[in-house]
């Protein structure tokens, strides 16, 4: 399994981000991959932007309306793309397709506040037509301590369980509000 | 060392087309930024390369080898006293140097200028290109309205050694494709 440096609170979190999103995606759920890939297309038209701006076969003074456009079109693109993952994206590490008969998909968020050891993992459904409702949403949140050994090792299968706890608590809560 | 190194290795290797899609974007963007604020400096200032690093040391006192120049264009007339910053055809890397003649006519409004270096023991006119005596406005890539001394030693080192800008860009961007932001 993997090792990390206890102090690298960074690491910390990468890892468990890996490890939680692999126990999501092993229990019967397909990635939501709208998010990546409007990032992945804004990303790449502000860049073609940007080369455009630079490639441009004129010299100086004569392709100055270009360049204005390209810089004016990479601000507003760059831009659309910082909204959207504020919007969108926030702090969520998965989304998922539905499952079954389930009406939406879920996302899979985390959160370890900067100096801290409370590592808090968010279960909600994917729903981007109404405000988050928190009695929507599982809420877990354990130290890290509880998931990793003395010398930097993560007991894997402590923590494989307490994600695949919160997982199956999620989806008998959006059974029972189907009923 | 050789653990960074494997560690990257393993990281490249275990990512998938996607992720290293979105990795490759990143960099992209990262990149570009820095192009894109070239390009509005260029727009702001008016001139075609609005920061440029002193190759030479014909300005000395005043500037010195590596410093690094700020460049404004403006419309106002090339004035006798300030220095310049000019391209001439045939060589591709521009001169920093003093106006020291202008001829104006009042008709036409055309100008013929003369630069030398401060530190030079003649005029210009042996840099100019053959049969060119004089430059003009359309020469001018921008007057030096600051400078900042000795940082662009950097560019020197990279121009002089381009290996070592390959390498460097080469290094940087395998760090930020397998960074796991």
């Amino acid at each position: 399994t993997q090792e990390v440096n206890k102090g690298d609170s960074a690491h910390i979190k990468r890892l468990l981000d890996e490890v939680a999103a692999e126990v999501v995606l092993e229990s019967g759920y397909d990635e939501d991959h709208f998010v990546s890939n409007v990032k992945i297309v804004l990303g790449l038209i502000t860049c073609i932007l940007a080369l455009v701006a630079h490639f441009y076969p004129e010299p100086f003074p004569a392709n100055k309306d270009v360049v204005m456009l390209c810089v004016g079109g990479y601000f507003l693109t760059n831009t659309l793309l910082q909204v959207f993952v504020m919007i969108w994206e926030k702090e969520v590490i998965v989304f998922t397709q539905p499952k079954d008969n389930a009406p939406h998909g879920l996302t899979l968020s985390t959160n370890l506040p900067r100096f801290s050891d409370m590592y808090q993992i968010t279960i909600a459904t994917a729903n981007n037509a109404k405000e988050q409702d928190p009695a929507d949403q599982i809420v877990v949140e354990k130290s890290v301590t509880a998931w990793f050994h003395d010398d930097g090792y993560l007991a894997e299968e402590i923590f494989r369980k307490d994600v695949r706890n919160a997982l199956k608590k999620y989806e008998s809560m959006e059974a029972k509000k189907r009923k | 060392m050789s653990n960074i190194v494997t560690e990257t290795w393993t990281t490249l290797r275990t990512m998938n087309k996607r992720q290293f899609l979105t990795q490759g974007v990143s960099l992209g963007l990262i990149v570009t930024s820095a192009l894109i604020i070239w390009k509005t400096l260029m727009l702001g200032t008016g001139s075609e390369s609005p920061v440029v690093v002193v190759l030479s040391g014909s300005m000395q006192p005043a500037f010195y080898r590596g410093d690094i120049l700020f460049l404004y264009l403006g419309d106002a007339p090339i004035r006798m006293g300030e220095i310049v910053v000019f391209n001439v055809e045939g060589r591709d890397i521009p001169i920093v140097h003093r106006v020291i003649k202008v001829h104006e006519r009042h008709k036409t409004g055309h100008v013929d200028i003369l630069t030398k270096g401060d530190n030079n023991y003649g005029d210009d006119k042996v840099l100019y290109a053959s049969g060119q005596e004089w430059l003009n406005r359309k020469h001018i890539m921008g007057r030096a309205v600051g400078y900042l001394p000795s940082v662009g030693m950097v560019t020197i080192v990279m121009n002089d050694y381009p290996y070592v800008k390959y390498l460097l860009i080469c290094v940087l961007g395998i760090l930020v494709v397998t960074s796991k932001e």
